[in-house]
């Protein structure tokens, strides 16, 4: 069984048992994308195996072969065609992702453009097959014909002409007709193989003609024999009642002699499957069903996805197993997403009776649901399709329209509006968030939503349900909210079971059907805006053609309410549509502008948004709008694509920070951003940027990347924090879009930490470097960063894309100082890079002092500049072979110095670690520093790094110790003396021979002298370094980190994190574990009592008692102990890639600053920036700056 | 080792310096700027990207759209 699935953008090959019964749930085969992961990605997207949107199939027994059409839609790039694509499906031969045999209804299997030509064929085929004759009839729609070709095996080619054409005299002529040789737009064929009949559904006239077929008759511009549906050939009259005839797709029973048409209709409460008698004593031209499949009677229906109910039925010429008798009907949006199969032997077949199959849909027991109905098993927490977007910015939340699952799903964010979980924590219009059913109509349901907005003031959530042509009102208040709430109050019907759409002061039309609401190419027809000030809601009442106003205050909100006010119409009696310049054609997206009273008006058909002065004292009914955008004047409507024309808007959004309007541009798939400042906003104005295309006159559909937007619909803007969410529909997902500035200010609440990531899109071209800054609150605990390098990998297979991550290294913000001394490895094949950021006002001139092991020079010293505010990377190529050492920093002003290690493995992949630094001058004494961590076996080596920064010989000794804190021997040493000159580094490697890792940690006990030191361990999958990481040795008598294992679009993984204390001294240290959540409240408080000389080691499930977590841990000792924490991604690759977690507080030392100080800043398409900064005083504000190397601003974008 | 502080005060005169050279919060978006996040979109993983899918339920993916 072959069931072509657009939305998939494939067709699925089932495998069925003898008695037609399938034989696994699953489909075995995938015709049309490469594996059964792999679906639609984004238009344009077709080659010979690939299909884009297919249609209408038709199989062919004798040869095994199928014929697939396959479209481009509404929704791409204008000028595209159909192609016929046949494969082979050979019981043998036929494989999932194969290549195409043969394309027909094109020149050339390049091509696919609409056509008029006897090998190019138009838009909106239908197929059938008569395999005795091998001919292939095709309906070619949008060219008023159809087109015969001979596919006998020796005959068929690529790009072949058509032997006949019916519906016309030529193969270049199209012209529509009504007469009984003339059609207009022809779809849906069925082929009678006994009687040699050829059925062609003539949409445009509202008939079925019946042509003699029979290969000596059939010629060009035949004479159809008869019609269907009509009492002459020269009637088109449309149905008046239910019991009348409506074309469709069309299936012809060959045994019994029966037409199935699924009527192609654009209301879904009417669409259905009548069967008629079509044998040879039958009347056709008054011709009445047999039965009605799909729904119960003859009538209108609410639509139920049910074993007796179908919503959207479809039929081709493959849907009948005549010898079974077995129907099969796909179901598209905003039906069931399935296969059903009806028994139509004669003597069961009744109206509205039960399927006895369904493909597509399980139970959570495996068996077949009738009931289900979502695609993909897409209704889940985190999946939508989305029509709009309101923020909640007081709560913080997100709501968003899921249309295709009849819901509205509620994100909760982060203090700052940004993503927090990926999942949804509420659902309104199902009972929970893994349903997206088609209920009946009520005060908990919701039926195709389409916009929504919020009152944040009395935490309102207003939903315009499509189907119900209402305005729901939900309480959203954050302390009553729970799944499928009952709705408070409904506008546009006097209660909550009615839908009826009316013309009225209480009544709304949504005219929700095909085109409008369902599978719309142009804007939606409903929007919704909240006026904050006078507790208004507006709503655009697109069958209307007109905008509502209700006075909604909690004490007036009453269900069936009349509205105030309305907008594109003279009164509240009169509607259609009107292109002049008081009247609206489908209005959508609405925005209150609060602060200067403005309505914003998004009039879809007429491609222009409009601005209504809505202070109530002024506003009245028919209102004329103040500007317009879009247009250059109040009388021109056409759609456009520049700077300032837009061809159907249908999201608004305002930034009241810069008075900027963000206009969902749907016709060119952008979002255009205007100057709406009240003093300068006048008609026709000039876009100043435009999000989604790379100019003012693209239109461009790619994959959907990061920069790329497709079917954008409703939008939200957080003005506050300067960031765009995007409903983008058929992408299926709702974009964010942070506005790259050079500032980031956010509040910051008391001990807690404040976040940000670059975005590191790998759409950008280059990678932006710099350094930043945060200032704020006068209590700042220092901070931290994380250099993340990634790649991106398309997967074939299922057509994604992941980042693979390579490497992450932690930095803590470092101290500002005008010494210090850095590990230099000038070994072979490894780069030490020193990052320097001067936050000074004035230029800063560096001096730097190489020396080697013995702590003699190396070349000679040199001095550098850093400019004012600026920062400087440099890599230390100079020093290779010369072996490890260190560098001396002087410098006129204090500046920031952070450093780092490359090494390039064998896939040519940088790893990258921090190397320890030592900021100003050492100071005399000796003492014991606990180095935490070392691995060696297993792929897994470490360096233990020695530096002696000072003008005095350094003395002492390195001993190793396993976990469990007994002395231990490594690589047949139990300790290493170290006899450091002045200025002098010390490296011991250990790579340790056991399979297994063995694990544990090191002292460097120094008799004089205090030395610099770290551990790097390194892991490797058989000769390929995959991962390093440092930690630095030191003891502290408080540490904190930030914790993050949450996966972002940069972070691909699986990511923990684990703490380790180490006891360094002969003591007991009492230690203090405090989990914070990432708004600073403290969640759970625990003590560790850590013997001398003993190390534990603590994972974030145990400390924070959750999976996934983000927030930080604070450890406090009563005696300084040594803390390190790691972060460990499993990346895509199945590869374990670690980085040492900086403690934000080890360069403050546990003291306030006033500023941190981040020295190296990173964004581009392979490396991203992860800034922490911790408050550890009262609630305050923050602020994070960017600078290039020169000092200049640098406009970054962050999450 | 020895950690190394400016005084409070230079330091304190320092970032007064700094605030002063920096800007107030821009507006400066340009053309086609990428997005920085993204929800409903996955890799097979479950991985949030910008060209995803809809998760199908991988290999026993079976529904039709």
């Amino acid at each position: 069984m072959f069931v072509a699935g657009n939305g998939n953008g494939r067709v699925e090959v089932f495998n069925l048992n003898d008695d037609g019964t399938l034989a696994q749930p699953t489909a075995a085969y995938i015709l049309g994308k490469p594996s059964e992961h792999a679906r639609r990605s984004h238009a344009g997207a077709w080659s010979e195996s690939q299909t884009e949107f297919p249609g209408t199939l038709a199989i062919e027994h004798i040869n095994q072969r199928l014929f697939l059409v396959d479209n481009t839609n509404g929704q791409s790039l204008p000028g595209g065609g159909s192609q016929i694509m046949v494969f082979d499906i050979h019981p043998d031969r036929i494989a999932t992702g194969a290549n195409v045999l043969f394309v027909l209804g094109q020149p050339d299997a390049k091509t696919k453009t609409s056509g008029l030509a006897a090998n190019h064929a138009g838009r909106r085929l239908g197929l059938a097959v008569d395999e005795a004759n091998q001919r292939l009839f095709v309906g070619d729609g949008s060219n008023n014909r159809i087109l015969v070709f001979h596919i006998a095996p020796d005959r068929i080619a690529t790009g072949m002409d058509a032997a006949i054409v019916l519906g016309q005299e030529s193969f270049t002529a199209r012209e529509p007709g009504l007469s009984a040789r003339r059609m207009s737009r022809p779809g849906s064929l069925a082929y009678d193989a006994t009687g040699q009949r050829l059925f062609v559904s003539d949409s445009g006239n509202n008939r079925v003609l019946v042509f003699d077929a029979a290969p000596q008759r059939l010629e060009t511009f035949a004479t159809a024999d008869e019609v269907m549906g009509q009492p002459d050939f020269e009637t088109a009259a449309p149905r008046t009642d239910m019991r009348g005839f409506a074309t469709g797709g069309l299936a012809y029973d060959d045994r019994t002699a029966r037409l199935f048409i699924a009527e192609q209709v654009s209301r879904i409460e009417h669409m259905r499957i009548t069967v008629y008698d079509v044998g040879p004593d039958a009347s056709l031209r008054a011709a009445e069903p047999l039965a009605v499949l799909g729904k119960p009677g003859f009538g209108a229906y609410d639509p139920i996805v049910s074993r007796e109910q179908s919503v959207w039925p479809r039929l081709g010429s493959a849907s009948i197993d005549s010898e079974r008798q077995l129907l099969v009907a796909t179901e598209g949006y905003p039906g069931g997403n399935r296969g059903i199969i009806w028994d139509i032997s004669p003597e069961r077949l009744r109206t509205g009776m039960p399927a006895v199959e369904v493909i597509g849909h399980l139970d959570d027991q495996g068996r077949s649901d009738f009931e289900r109905r979502s695609a993909n098993d897409r209704a889940t927490p985190s999946n939508i399709y989305p029509r709009d977007v309101v923020l909640d910015p007081v709560d913080h939340r997100l709501f968003a329209i899921d249309q295709y699952n009849n819901r509205v799903l509620v994100w909760q964010l982060d203090r700052q509006n940004r993503v927090k979980d990926r999942d949804a924590h509420f659902v309104l219009g199902q009972p929970d968030l893994y349903s997206g059913e088609l209920y009946p109509i009520g005060p908990t349901t919701i039926k195709i939503p389409l916009a929504v907005t919020y009152d944040a003031r009395h935490k309102r959530a207003f939903v315009s349900d499509g189907w119900g042509n209402r305005i729901l009102v939900f309480d959203a208040d954050p302390a009553r909210l729970r799944n499928g709430p009952e709705a408070i109050a409904v506008l546009g019907q006097a209660d909550f079971t009615s839908i009826t759409p009316a013309t009225t002061q209480t009544g709304i039309n949504l005219d929700t059907r095909v085109g409008t609401g369902i599978t719309p190419s142009r804007p939606r027809g409903t929007g919704l805006a909240y006026d904050p000030v006078h507790d208004r809601l507006f709503v655009s009442d697109g069958g209307n053609h007109r905008v509502l106003g209700f006075d909604v205050a909690p004490d007036r909100l009453r269900s069936g309410m009349a509205a105030s006010v309305v907008l594109g119409q003279p009164d509240f009696t009169t509607s259609g549509r009107n292109s002049t310049p008081t009247g609206l054609y489908q209005p959508a997206a609405l925005f209150y502008e609060s602060e200067q009273h403005r309505l914003f008006v998004a009039d879809g058909n007429n491609n222009r948004v409009l601005v209504f002065d809505a202070a109530p004292d002024r506003l009245a009914n028919g209102a004329t709008p103040s500007v317009v955008i879009g247009q250059g004047d109040f009388d021109t409507f056409e759609a456009g694509r520049s700077r300032s024309a837009i061809d159907g808007p249908d999201g608004l959004a305002y930034d009241y920070a810069n008075d900027r309007l963000l206009v969902s541009d749907h016709g060119s798939d952008r979002i255009l951003v205007f100057d709406a400042h009240p003093a300068r906003l006048d008609n026709g104005p000039e876009a100043q940027h435009v999000i989604g295309q790379p100019d003012f006159d693209t239109r461009q559909l790619g994959p959907v990347r990061a920069n790329e937007i497709w079917d954008p619909r409703g939008l939200t803007f957080d003005s506050d924090h300067q960031r765009l969410y995007v409903s983008q529909g058929f992408a299926s997902n709702i974009m964010i879009h942070d506005m790259a500035r050079s500032s980031y200010e956010a509040d910051l609440p008391a001990l807690a930490v404040q976040r940000y990531q670059s975005s590191s899109a790998d759409t950008e071209e280059t990678t932006q470097r710099g350094w930043a800054v945060a200032t704020g609150p006068s209590a700042l605990g220092g901070g931290a960063a994380m250099l993340t390098h990634m790649t991106t990998v398309f997967d074939e297979l299922s057509q994604r894309e992941s980042r693979v991550l390579i490497s992450e290294t932690g930095l803590s913000a470092p101290p500002l100082a005008d010494q210090a001394t850095v590990f230099t490895d000038g070994r072979t094949g490894r780069t030490t890079v020193l990052r320097l950021s001067n936050p000074n006002d004035q230029a800063l001139t560096v001096s730097l002092v190489f020396r080697d092991a013995a702590g003699d020079g190396v070349g000679a010293a040199s001095e550098r500049r850093i400019a004012a505010n600026g920062s400087a990377v440099w890599p230390l190529d100079g020093l290779q072979a010369a072996g490890p050492g260190s560098v001396g920093i002087q410098a006129d002003r204090p500046l920031a110095v952070v450093a780092t290690r490359i090494i390039t493995n064998d896939r040519d992949e940088e790893i990258v670690t921090a190397v320890p630094v030592a900021y100003g001058a050492s100071v005399g004494g000796g003492g014991t520093v606990a180095l935490p961590r070392y691995e060696i076996g297993g792929g897994t080596s470490t360096e233990f790094v020695m530096v002696n920064p000072s003008d005095d010989a350094l003395t002492g000794r390195l001993t190793f110790f396993a976990f469990s804190g007994e002395p231990v021997t490594i690589d047949g040493a139990s300790e290493v003396p170290l006899d450091l000159p002045p200025h002098g580094t010390a490296v011991w490697s250990a790579d340790g021979t056991t399979p297994a890792i063995a694990r544990g940690f090191a002292m460097v006990e120094a008799f004089s002298g205090h030395p610099l030191a770290g551990a790097i361990v390194s892991a490797s999958k058989g000769a390929t370094l995959i991962s390093e990481r440092t930690s630095v040795g030191g003891s502290t008598a408080e540490a904190w980190f930030p914790v993050d294992t949450y996966p972002s679009v940069v972070r691909h993984g699986q990511t923990s994190f684990r703490l380790t204390l180490t006891n360094a001294t002969e003591g007991t240290a009492d230690v203090r574990l405090l989990v914070y959540d990432e708004d600073g409240n403290l969640l759970d408080r625990t003590y560790q009592i850590l013997p001398g000389g003993r190390q534990v080691e603590l994972s974030h499930v145990e400390l924070t008692d959750r999976g996934k977590f983000r927030g930080s841990i604070r450890v406090a000792s009563d005696i300084p102990i040594a803390v390190t924490a790691e972060q460990q991604t499993v990346n895509v690759r199945q590869e374990a890639i670690t980085a040492t977690v900086p403690s934000m507080t080890r360069s403050s030392g546990g003291q306030t600053v006033d500023a941190v100080v981040f020295p190296a800043y990173a964004d581009g398409p392979e490396r991203a920036t992860q800034l922490f900064l911790l408050n550890r005083g009262n609630a305050d504000r923050a602020t994070f700056s960017f600078r290039d190397a020169e000092g200049a601003t640098l406009e970054a974008i962050l999450r | 080792m020895t950690r190394f502080h400016i005084p409070r005060a230079a330091h304190l005169a320092l970032v007064s310096a700094l605030l002063l050279a920096l800007p107030t919060a821009a507006a400066a978006q340009r053309n086609g700027q990428p997005a920085s996040d993204q929800i409903g979109q996955e890799d097979i993983w479950g991985n949030p990207t910008f060209v995803g899918g809809v998760t199908n339920g991988g290999a026993a993916g079976h529904s039709i759209w």
